[in-house]
């Protein structure tokens, strides 16, 4: 099959265009000095020239409240609808270990309950990443298992060759329809710069083995590393919005006294609320308990339900972290501790 | 440092803190929040210009309020909520160990860690601790005295905006809010028991991220420190998504120094206008 191109220009004016044709678009913005991935409307000041955006694509399919259903209640009782989940959804600007996270949550989300807001949300969508060509000491991506240029839940990949367009790997049908639909905006050929790729999966070493990690944590919940490695947490919810795989949330009603809306909303295990019992009594009173189950449940908890680690190696976490707790030192401290074991 | 490290030995063998909130490097050109339990561990203590968290935020966190005696690395800014948090009854004066640092200004540009829209130490008047029980570094030359009212340039700036296009700009700023707690878990003031975003019986406050929740909480937030805050910037840099948070604590802030000549966090025998009753008030209602 004959190469085909993308320039920046082109991806803005298709990603506007789709927006304005009835297709959840979601894309980078720059807005105040961050990147971030938002829905796309006609004035979005898109940019594609970032090292990562500060939040994850998670937001395209889990978005940070949701609509799930409204209500009335009259004399004749309660009349209950439901939420229209029809919409094509495009997802471009994430990369790698943003896409991979994809096929993580769907384990969840199509596990016991169907939650059929993500699942519908994922059929509907195309997810185009872009290939890495930059990290920093917070990447670890291929310690587990990822790489910069992965293609692990993208449709479409961009591989950069110059400093405004991308060469496009088309990795599914959806991909490949997407494509086909939009041959407009492709093209056949693009002036390639010889700095491009700069990333290759070498650049990002592997720092430690998540199997010793696993085993470590099954044979220590209580044990002083925790505190030591969540010493300095002061307990937000900063990692777990960012992250690409956290997927916890609440369910509460926008309500008066005769019609409400229900939504959807993200939840953190980080927050010291989150396990409050209505007798007041809270499993996960300390700080260090909180950030133990938010590694414990990526790295055990996940594995055992799903034979998958729930973290992709991004390391948006500890960048967001105000307080500096970083995932990948913590999960080195584990895997030393675990060393002759 | 070398002072700051055998202060905290010394203080941690002869068993006259129980632990030294302090800071630690990282190993990348950045320095941590780290507690230390140990004569051994005092080592780690760094202290330089990338030293920008408020410690006294561990001072009122569970564990530590159990503790019988802490030490705290603290600058000028830090030394403001240590204050605030004495006077407000949250920790004993007798309960804390403060090694003051004098401080040439944190924050530098060029940190991912520390994106900041507004200035901190430019406006700083406590480059020399004003309370501690130890000063560690030589005295630096105050940029500000301490009797100038100032106004952040930010601050004017937005004022000359119109009552609809304020609005707008919080409206715009505050959507973008994805309620991460950060602010509130940074900031020394927030020490509530249970904040009121945590109330569900009733719901008090929104707590979905959208244009209404975000725009409830943050101005909860910000009337509540209001006469409080004592402009260590920490929400704003914490923020994960560069709301210019300070901007509307200054805006609280200038109110209160307007009505009551009052600055937050510099005097322990002051009291946080909010938080008195004079029956000299000058408002009728509340005499």
């Amino acid at each position: 099959m004959a190469d085909v191109f993308l320039t920046h220009d082109k991806a803005r004016e298709l990603l506007i265009h789709l927006s304005a044709n009835g297709v959840e678009a979601f894309g980078p913005v720059e807005k105040d000095g961050i990147h971030i991935i938002e829905k796309i409307h006609e004035q979005s000041p898109i940019n594609f020239d970032y090292f990562i955006t500060t939040n994850s694509i998670k937001e395209a399919l889990f978005p940070r409240y949701e609509k799930i259903l409204s209500y009335k209640i009259s004399q004749e009782g309660v009349e209950v609808e439901d939420v229209p989940l029809d919409k094509s959804i495009v997802i471009m600007g994430g990369h790698p270990c943003d896409a991979a996270s994809i096929p993580l949550m769907e384990k969840l989300f199509g596990w016991d309950y169907k939650d059929k807001f993500f699942l519908k949300r994922r059929e509907n969508s195309v997810v185009i990443t872009l290939a890495c060509e930059e990290a920093d000491n917070d990447c670890f991506c291929t310690s587990l298992g990822y790489s910069p240029r992965g293609e692990v839940g993208s449709d479409i990949l961009l591989e950069r060759v110059s400093d405004n367009g991308w060469k496009v790997k088309t990795l599914t049908d959806k991909g490949k329809n997407f494509a086909k639909e939009y041959a407009d905006y492709f093209q056949s050929s693009l002036e390639a710069d010889k700095k491009y790729p700069k990333l290759a999966d070498k650049d990002v070493p592997v720092q430690f083995d998540p199997k010793k990690v696993k085993k470590w944590i099954d044979g220590h919940f209580e044990d002083s590393l925790w505190e030591k490695i969540a010493s300095n947490c002061w307990s937000c919810a900063a990692c777990t919005y960012v992250c690409p795989t956290c997927h916890c949330f609440d369910i509460t009603d926008d309500a008066t006294m005769w019609s409400g809306i229900r939504t959807k909303n993200w939840d953190a295990c980080t927050l010291p609320y989150f396990t409050l019992h209505a007798s007041m009594h809270n499993p996960r009173e300390e700080h260090f308990q909180r950030y133990r189950q938010r590694i414990n449940h990526k790295y055990s908890i996940y594995v055992n339900l799903f034979e998958a680690v729930s973290c992709t190696g991004c390391g948006r976490c500890s960048r967001a972290c105000g307080a500096r707790v970083n995932i990948l030192e913590a999960v080195k401290m584990i895997d030393n501790a675990a060393g002759g074991k | 440092m070398e002072q700051l490290i055998q202060k905290a030995k010394d203080l941690l063998s002869k068993k006259e803190v129980d632990a030294i909130i302090g800071y630690c490097a990282t190993g990348k050109d950045e320095a941590k929040p780290a507690l230390i339990y140990q004569a051994e561990d005092a080592g780690e203590l760094i202290f330089n210009d990338r030293c920008y968290n408020n410690l006294a935020v561990y001072l009122t966190r569970k564990d530590v309020k159990k503790l019988k005696k802490i030490g705290i690395v603290a600058k000028g800014c830090d030394i403001r909520a240590i204050v605030n948090l004495i006077i407000e009854n949250q920790i004993d004066r007798e309960k804390v160990y403060i090694i003051g640092m004098t401080c040439n200004g944190v924050v530098k540009p060029g940190s991912k860690y520390a994106s900041l829209k507004s200035g901190k130490c430019d406006v700083c008047k406590v480059r020399n601790p004003h309370l501690a029980d130890l000063v560690i570094g030589d005295k630096v030359t105050e940029q500000v005295p301490m009797d100038k009212k100032i106004k952040h340039a930010d601050l004017e700036e937005f004022e000359k905006k119109t009552r609809e296009e304020k609005w707008q700009f919080w409206v715009d700023q505050l959507s973008r809010c994805i309620r991460c707690n950060a602010c509130r878990q940074a900031c020394p003031m927030c020490y509530c028991n249970r904040c009121i975003v945590d109330y569900n019986t009733p719901q008090w406050i929104d707590t979905r991220s959208n244009p209404k929740g975000g725009m409830a909480w943050n101005l909860v937030r910000a009337y509540h420190l209001s006469g409080r805050c004592i402009d260590c910037s920490e929400c704003e840099r914490v923020c994960p998504v560069n709301i210019p948070l300070m901007l509307l604590n200054r805006t609280l802030q200038e109110e209160v120094q307007r009505s009551f000549d009052f600055e937050a966090g510099y005097d322990l025998e002051a009291c946080p206008p909010l938080t008195v009753f004079k029956k000299d008030d000058k408002e009728n209602f509340i005499r």
